[in-house]
């Protein structure tokens, strides 16, 4: 799958564990970067983290970060799955993971990840995103740039238009104090 | 009335824009239908029976007349020259062309209007008072929070793929006639014992297949906490709510399969971590939205005004209008006047263009260029003067716009059906138009008077009969259309859902079920007693008695 | 089988539509191709598939009918409503939005 960051279609260095991996982790060399998911993690613990390579965590839509937060410093990307473009629970766990949590890793947006959602993804804290083939990286960038106001105040740290600009303006300032 | 700012008209604007690349790719076949429909339901648009359907939103039911003319000229230029006034403050227009529905789009923008979140699953056009603004029992006028929920719930970047649609309804007023307790949230204008004005909370409640009586989860919100409190709800719905089951999804569902005080629990624990953060309300922003719902310079008059009391004299026909059409105005010498959308045998809801621009006039002239979208999908002038009153009515009769049957049997409210509606097993429009037939002698309505009959071609109720005094559901029974009839039921502070009666009636008896019913409250209640409290005191037996007697 | 044409509505416009015997799409239930034949009623529904790809219509399906004096009715109240328009007033009803 073509892999979408910073507005480039870019090369994906990061690995899937297999699901039947068993503890030889799929054969996966010790240095590669690894996404495994939940039942992997809570399996193999203690021998991905003796591993040398970078560690993805790849949850379902029903699978809450609540489940994790305690585990977050092990890794280095999060994959939000979109089973379907319908299923938005993850726009939940992606504010929750930048704003609560605190997680400063690369947010992955996967699964059915549309052009018309990106808007929405990317102020919700994801920052790269597998996407299907067809559309090119400009066409994506177009979606981006197709709205230049929002409402609503989110960890991306940009001033909302309306009743909340000033009160986001000034909770800012407190935060920096 | 609210105005845009330069943010405001970028918003609608790039979403014009956005939509019409997406139409054009939907035409150039780059969009499948299937990945087109999620696009276009979030711009309101629909595929119906005969043709698409726009459903354009109304905020919070405030229309000014330059807003209103816009509406009257896309119905003549667009459409086949009416639109439909819905139960959800929005209108409906039924024969768009998808190639044209970009630049019908662009000319609501130009009037501050839009389609955005008529559809999908996201949260709605937030609903208000019809009476906001003008009513005596108001605490305070709740358009200026549904402006500001509005802002906050546009495009929402989390909430918008939630399990099902959302609906929000604000009051201000105990007499509650915006149904809060049938919607996803209802917000109540409370003030608490320190005199503070704040909002009860209401969760959970709703119509269609599962009807539901919202329960409170918070008595009193301080009024800067509003955003945070409901991005607290929506969050936990938007984890939690149930996405595997279509009729399970709505949060009526999450909350009772959780408890109340299990949810209640979720929400709070939620709110505490995002309270006092960014979604605050600053009391100046409050103020400043305030402002734009400021009520308008209303002369100083007296309570009586002799030329209106000498035409309620004389002339029986505006008497009678009066009676039923106008309600008490905050401010002395003023009065509110209700335009009813349901003339005899008229399809209810439904304007022509003609009927929309005199009704902006009206407005223009009489009401400070204001005019309100009832859910009971009628229109009102919220702000007459006493003395202009019979030159308001005497210009409504000329447009068969006078019908005086406001909160009377006739005033029915009624979906699309199957005359329009591709989900309906029956139609409900006919069986609305035969019902105000049968009862079109005015002085026998004012004799029965308040009866809420409404009436929904299916299961999902958007013709509200689950809170009909006397409700009226169409279903199919192999191919024939039958009505079922509830009730008892009521969408005000009493508010109840409505019992069913006994076995549905086909579509030639369902207007004699209804006559009957009206025979058995006529027959028992005791002097000025109201519909639901005859139902109360003597129970279904009787009602169904007279019913079914023949058979 | 009992007697079927197909129904659909026009991509652009919305409007109604039925599929005739040259393969157009008539605003017209009685210009309809309707057939008993069960292979031909699928015949007609890849030509239909194929305007869907083509982007002339979408969501077509077949509906039942009756044929009555050389008249095409479909059987349901649904389609019979969707042939000639919502039965609420006169002036509602069907006119053809495309010659």
């Amino acid at each position: 799958m073509p892999l979408l960051k910073n507005g480039q279609i870019i090369e994906d260095t990061w690995s899937n564990l297999p699901e039947s991996a068993n503890d030889d982790q799929g054969g996966a060399a010790l240095d590669v970067d690894l996404i495994v998911s939940l039942e992997q993690w809570q399996s193999d613990r203690d021998a991905l983290l003796k591993r040398n390579g970078r560690l993805g965590l790849r949850l379902r839509s029903d699978q809450p970060p609540a489940e994790i937060v305690a585990d977050l410093e092990h890794f280095d990307l999060i994959a939000l799955d979109f089973p379907k473009f319908s299923d938005g629970r993850a726009y939940s766990y992606a504010r929750l993971l930048r704003e609560r949590h605190g997680f400063r890793g690369e947010l992955r947006a996967v699964g059915n990840v549309l052009r018309d959602q990106l808007f929405f993804m990317l102020r919700c804290g994801f920052d790269s995103f597998e996407v299907a083939g067809e559309d090119s990286a400009e066409a994506w960038r177009g979606a981006v740039a197709e709205m230049s106001v929002w409402y609503q105040p989110t960890g991306d740290g940009r001033r909302p238009s309306g009743v909340l600009g000033g009160a986001f303006g000034r909770s800012r300032a407190v935060a920096a104090e | 009335m609210y105005r845009y700012d330069e943010f405001d008209h970028a918003f609608v604007q790039q979403r014009v824009a956005q939509f019409r690349g997406q139409v054009e790719r939907r035409l150039a076949g780059e969009l499948s239908e299937d990945e087109f429909k999620p696009l276009r339901l979030m711009n309101g648009l629909y595929l119906q029976l005969h043709a698409y359907m726009l459903r354009v939103a109304v905020p919070y039911g405030t229309l000014s007349s330059k807003q209103m003319r816009r509406l009257a000229r896309i119905a003549r230029d667009y459409d086949r020259g009416y639109g439909h006034f819905t139960t959800r403050q929005n209108i409906q227009y039924n024969w768009p062309k998808l190639a044209e529905v970009p630049d019908l789009l662009a000319e609501l923008a130009e009037v501050e209007m839009h389609a955005i979140q008529t559809s999908g699953n996201c949260i709605r056009n937030v609903t208000a008072d019809h009476f906001a603004g003008a009513s005596a029992d108001e605490i305070e006028d709740p358009r200026i929070y549904a402006e500001i929920i509005r802002q906050w719930s546009s495009l929402h970047p989390e909430f918008s793929f939630l399990p099902r649609k959302f609906k929000i309804a604000v009051t201000g007023a105990p007499n509650d006639r915006a149904a809060v307790r049938f919607h996803d949230i209802g917000l109540q204008i409370r003030r608490n014992e320190a005199g503070e004005v704040g909002f009860e909370v209401i969760v959970g409640g709703g119509q269609g297949r599962t009807p539901v009586i919202g329960v409170t989860i918070r008595k009193f919100l301080p009024k800067a906490h509003l955003l945070s409190y409901l991005e607290a709800i929506l969050r936990v719905y938007n984890q939690l709510g149930r996405r595997d089951n279509l009729y399970k999804a709505r949060i009526k569902i999450l909350v009772q399969q959780t408890g109340a005080e299990v949810f209640t629990r979720l929400v709070e624990e939620e709110w505490d971590a995002l309270k006092n953060g960014a979604l605050t309300l600053p009391a100046e922003e409050i103020e400043r939205i305030e402002t734009y719902f400021a009520p308008p310079a209303f002369e100083t008059l007296p309570a009586v005004n002799p030329a209106f009391e000498a035409r309620r004299f004389e002339d029986r026909d505006f008497a009678r209008w009066v009676r039923s059409n106008v309600s008490a105005h905050k401010a002395d010498g003023y009065a509110i006047a209700s335009i009813s959308l349901k003339p005899e045998g008229g399809a209810p809801g439904d304007a022509t263009a003609e009927q929309m621009e005199v009704v902006a006039e009206l407005a223009e002239i009489y009401s400070f260029d204001e005019i309100l979208i009832s859910h009971e999908q009628n229109l009102v002038l919220p702000h007459v003067k006493l003395s202009d009153l019979p030159a308001v009515w005497d210009k409504l009769v000329k447009h068969e716009l006078a019908t005086p049957n406001i909160g009377l049997l006739t005033d029915m409210i009624a979906c699309p059906g199957l005359d329009y509606c591709n989900l309906a097993n029956a139609r409900s429009i006919p069986v609305a138009q035969r019902i105000s037939q049968r009862f079109s002698d005015l002085n026998r309505q004012h004799e029965i008077g308040d009866l809420k009959i409404k009436i929904s071609g299916c299961i999902n109720a958007c013709g509200h009969h689950h809170v009909g005094h006397i409700g009226i559901l169409g279903v199919d029974k192999k191919g024939e259309e039958f009505y079922q009839i509830t009730l008892g039921g009521s969408a005000d502070e009493n508010a109840a859902v409505g019992k069913i009666v006994g076995p549905a009636f086909s579509y030639d008896d369902v207007v004699d079920a209804i006559d009957s019913i009206v025979a058995t409250y006529l027959d028992r209640r005791q002097e000025d007693e109201k519909f639901n409290d005859t139902y109360a005191r003597i129970g279904i037996a009787p009602f169904k008695e007279k019913l079914y007697a023949a058979a | 089988m009992p007697l079927k044409a197909i129904t659909a509505n026009r991509l652009r416009e919305g409007d109604v539509v039925y599929l005739t015997e040259s393969g157009l799409w008539s605003n017209w239930l009685n210009q309809a191709c309707a057939s008993e034949d069960e292979t031909v009623q699928q015949d007609l529904l890849q030509r239909a598939e194929a305007d869907v790809a083509a982007r002339k219509i979408v969501a077509p399906y077949l509906i039942d009918l009756i044929e009555v004096d050389g008249i095409l009715q479909p059987l349901s109240t649904r389609e019979n409503i969707r042939a000639a328009g919502p039965t609420v007033r006169a002036d509602y009803r069907n006119v053809p939005l495309v010659a």
